[in-house]
């Protein structure tokens, strides 16, 4: 699959692009409050659900879509498994045994089993990790780079660390295209032109981790040259400048903002209540 | 409004180079002048480029002396955003100058950065696209454009921050004749106060007419300063030079045993998308030096990837003479690092015979003997990812070349090669072609009709993905000349 190709396909809707990148941001930043204010799983669910809801508004291809939902079931699936596996709990009651306790050269081994406490933390874990996964591809999907830096630089966010960040996202599909390129290179100087239908996953792996390096150089040179270009239009971190166009809050926006603000104030308040109650 | 350049005794020096980049260089440029910077690869161009757009303090290490004057101002004690006002720098490929995602926010970028404000920039993008004639692409996403309008797009936003010097460095290097053209009609558009301009480029040719004076750079050092009508006979000298690079032209060998042969070939990329390649039928021989010529879009890199083996035909047949013999295409695309695997250029060159199950005595007689031919041997121990872009194509040539296929493609093999190195590749892979392989034919394509005129016996032009001359050279580039001025006379974009 070319990932690069498969990103570029990306469809958000235009009103989904429109919507100010600093509501964006500080939704993504409510959601993450949402990870640490909740405990139980069934509300990080419901989290992790009303994370996903900008996404119904962006059109993936198939392709995509099913590795992105393949992404987020192995992301709660392998959490889950080894927080399941490794969970030593004080009181912690095996769910089923994999591997029973067994004495070998004079030495007795616990064995290996499946602990109902350590799945149930594991998918708190998990659901916190794929609630923030959601709610941040949403926006970066949808907002482009320059909106993005615009609306960093308006949260103070340093506009070096601003430049840095959206650049980073930007080359993103340049570096997926860089490797496909590489590995198209592979293909043609090895004489080997399809893949192969035998298994051979070692050998796979060792032609993949052989292109790491010519793909670090490549990506570093185009990272120079992108320096050396906006140095040359006069992009200096440490001075002010304006952005086109200008980013302005529709009304709905801004009071979609006080609602998320006054979330934080309550999530704020109910936790000193609570300290002070305790 | 344009500005008067001064050098005095200008020096510049990199801490791996034998010699100074540059050496002494004086210039004296009035304002508003338009000035063509030659000279072969590594003779100092770009570094000049560089040192009058006051970026060469960034580079690590080089060292500069000497004094530049533009406008009063030495660019590089300036700070970014005055610097770039004051001088715009184009340089060869769009794709590692475009910051941005859209047309919009590209022409934007620079002036956002001069801090000037949002109702002037609105008004100053409209003015810039306008020059370039791309005002209808103002909110298309870059990745839309081709080739040639991402060109242009990048000369848009270096005008908009109306400098009073623009540069340009090898600005056609990678366009089609069309494109080329449209490139130096927004060049043409510029008011008669606008920058003053120097142009480094190997392809000098459409630059004479536009041109005041020329400038040619040998070894860092100004070797020729020349004025007006000297123009045209240093122009002819470069042709001479290069016809006396040139191989002699076999006549179409069509009776030769075919290495490929393609009939009716059909492809599209998807069952419901256009097709890139339709109805095409021809034969490639032994012996054959085959050019292919066509727009941006004509399915030019489509047909050498289709051949390479790197996409199924949708319809039609694709014949190999020895189907078993594997691997028996190679294929050098048109960014040479995307070819670049390994640590070192023996291991480059070793590395396709090593693939294929060489002894190790016939992988090095393979790598002597494409050193020896691309001029390597004393590049053998280098890292390949530190050579300069010259030496980087020949390295993926050759790399290429111990396959030992039978059949060579090149999807580009002359851009941004001065000259000689160009004259000195294609004269190699002729002088391979000639002693009968590997390889036994070189198809390559090219924009540049002079390449094709002088290093094919046989050119196809691929039009719409049809083939529409195929033939000796002179008659199927002058089909083709005759289908650009025929567009652009209509005025659309291939």
């Amino acid at each position: 699959m070319n990932w690069s190709h498969a990103l570029r396909q990306v469809e958000p809707r235009p009103w989904l692009v429109r919507v100010d990148p600093r509501l964006k941001l500080l939704w993504v930043a409510t959601i993450s409050l949402g990870c640490i204010w909740f405990e139980s799983t069934p509300m990080l669910a419901a989290l992790g659900a009303v994370a996903a809801l900008p996404l119904l508004a962006i059109r993936f291809p198939w392709r995509a879509a099913a590795a992105y939902a393949a992404i987020v079931l192995l992301v709660i699936w392998s959490t889950i498994y080894s927080q399941g596996v490794f969970y030593r709990g004080a009181h912690g009651r095996p769910l089923f045994t994999i591997i029973p306790a067994f004495a070998w050269n004079g030495e007795t081994y616990a064995g290996l089993h499946f602990y109902a406490e350590g799945a149930q933390y594991g998918a708190g874990q998990s659901l916190r990790l794929v609630a923030n996964l959601l709610a941040g591809s949403s926006v970066a999907l949808s907002t482009s780079p320059e909106r993005l830096m615009a609306a960093l630089i308006r949260l103070r966010i340093p506009t070096a660390l601003s430049y840095m960040g959206t650049a980073a996202l930007r080359s993103l599909p340049l570096a997926l295209e860089e490797w496909a390129a590489l590995r198209l290179a592979y293909r043609l100087r090895s004489g080997r032109l399809r893949p192969g239908r035998r298994w051979a996953p070692f050998r796979r792996l060792r032609e993949e981790l052989r292109l790491l390096e010519p793909l670090l150089a490549t990506t570093l040179r185009r990272a120079s040259a992108l320096a050396f270009a906006v140095r040359a239009r006069g992009f200096d971190p440490a001075q002010p400048r304006t952005h086109f166009p200008p980013l302005a809050m529709r009304a709905w926006e801004k009071l979609a903002c006080a609602a998320l603000a006054a979330l934080w104030l309550a999530a704020i308040y109910v936790t000193v209540a609570g300290w002070q109650a305790g | 409004m344009p500005a008067t350049i001064t050098c005095r005794g200008l020096q510049c020096a990199f801490p791996t180079g034998e010699r100074p980049a540059l050496q002494e260089v004086a210039l004296s440029l009035p304002a508003g002048t338009i000035v063509l910077l030659v000279g072969r690869s590594g003779a100092g161009k770009s570094t000049l480029l560089h040192a009058l757009a006051g970026l060469l303090a960034d580079d690590v290490a080089i060292t500069r002396q000497g004094a530049i004057d533009i406008a009063g101002h030495d660019p590089q004690s300036l700070p970014a955003a005055r610097r770039a006002a004051l001088v715009g720098l184009v340089q060869q490929s769009p794709d590692t100058q475009i910051c941005t995602t859209t047309v919009e926010a590209e022409v934007a970028f620079g002036l956002e950065n001069l801090g000037i404000d949002a109702k002037e920039i609105n008004h100053r993008i409209d003015e810039a696209l306008r020059l370039v004639g791309m005002r209808e692409l103002r909110y298309r996403h870059v990745t839309e454009l081709s080739g040639g309008q991402r060109q242009r797009l990048v000369l848009a936003a270096v005008l908009a921050m109306r400098p009073q010097v623009l540069l340009l460095d090898e600005p056609l290097s990678q366009l089609d004749p069309a494109a080329a053209s449209q490139f130096l009609a927004a060049i043409d558009r510029l008011p008669s106060d606008g920058p003053t301009i120097i142009v480094a480029e190997h392809r000098t040719a459409p630059w004479i007419e536009h041109a005041d004076r020329l400038i040619l750079l040998e070894a860092g050092q100004v070797a020729a300063d020349l004025g007006g009508d000297d123009f045209a006979a240093w122009d002819a000298a470069i042709q001479s030079l290069k016809a006396q690079e040139a191989p002699a032209r076999a006549a179409a060998n069509q009776t030769s045993s075919a290495i490929v042969e393609i009939e009716r070939l059909r492809f599209a990329f998807g069952p419901r998308r256009p097709l890139v390649l339709d109805e095409l039928t021809f034969a490639a021989h032994a012996g054959e030096r085959i050019a292919l010529l066509g727009a941006n879009g004509s399915g030019k890199s489509t047909l050498l990837a289709l051949l390479a083996g790197l996409h199924k035909p949708s319809a039609g047949e694709l014949r190999f003479a020895d189907a078993k013999s594997s691997p028996g295409v190679g294929l050098v695309r048109q960014n040479p690092d995307t070819l670049l695997l390994c640590r070192t250029v023996w291991d480059e060159l070793a590395f396709a015979p090593r693939c294929a199950g060489c002894t190790s005595r016939e992988v090095e007689t393979r790598v002597r003997d494409a050193a020896a031919r691309f001029r390597l041997e004393a590049l053998l121990d280098r890292s390949p990812l530190l050579l300069s872009q010259g030496e980087r194509l020949r390295v993926a040539v050759g790399a290429t070349f111990t396959l030992h296929a039978p059949l060579l493609l090149l999807d580009e093999p002359t851009t941004g090669q001065d000259p000689l190195h160009e004259a000195q590749l294609m004269r190699t892979l002729t002088e391979a072609v000639r002693a009968g392989g590997p390889p036994e034919c070189v198809m390559f394509s090219t924009h540049d009709l002079h390449v094709a005129r002088t290093y094919a016996d046989r050119v196809i032009v691929l039009d719409g993905g049809r083939v529409m001359a195929d033939g000796e050279p002179e008659a199927a580039i002058e089909a083709y000349d005759a289908l650009l001025r025929d567009r652009l006379a209509r005025g659309r974009e291939l």
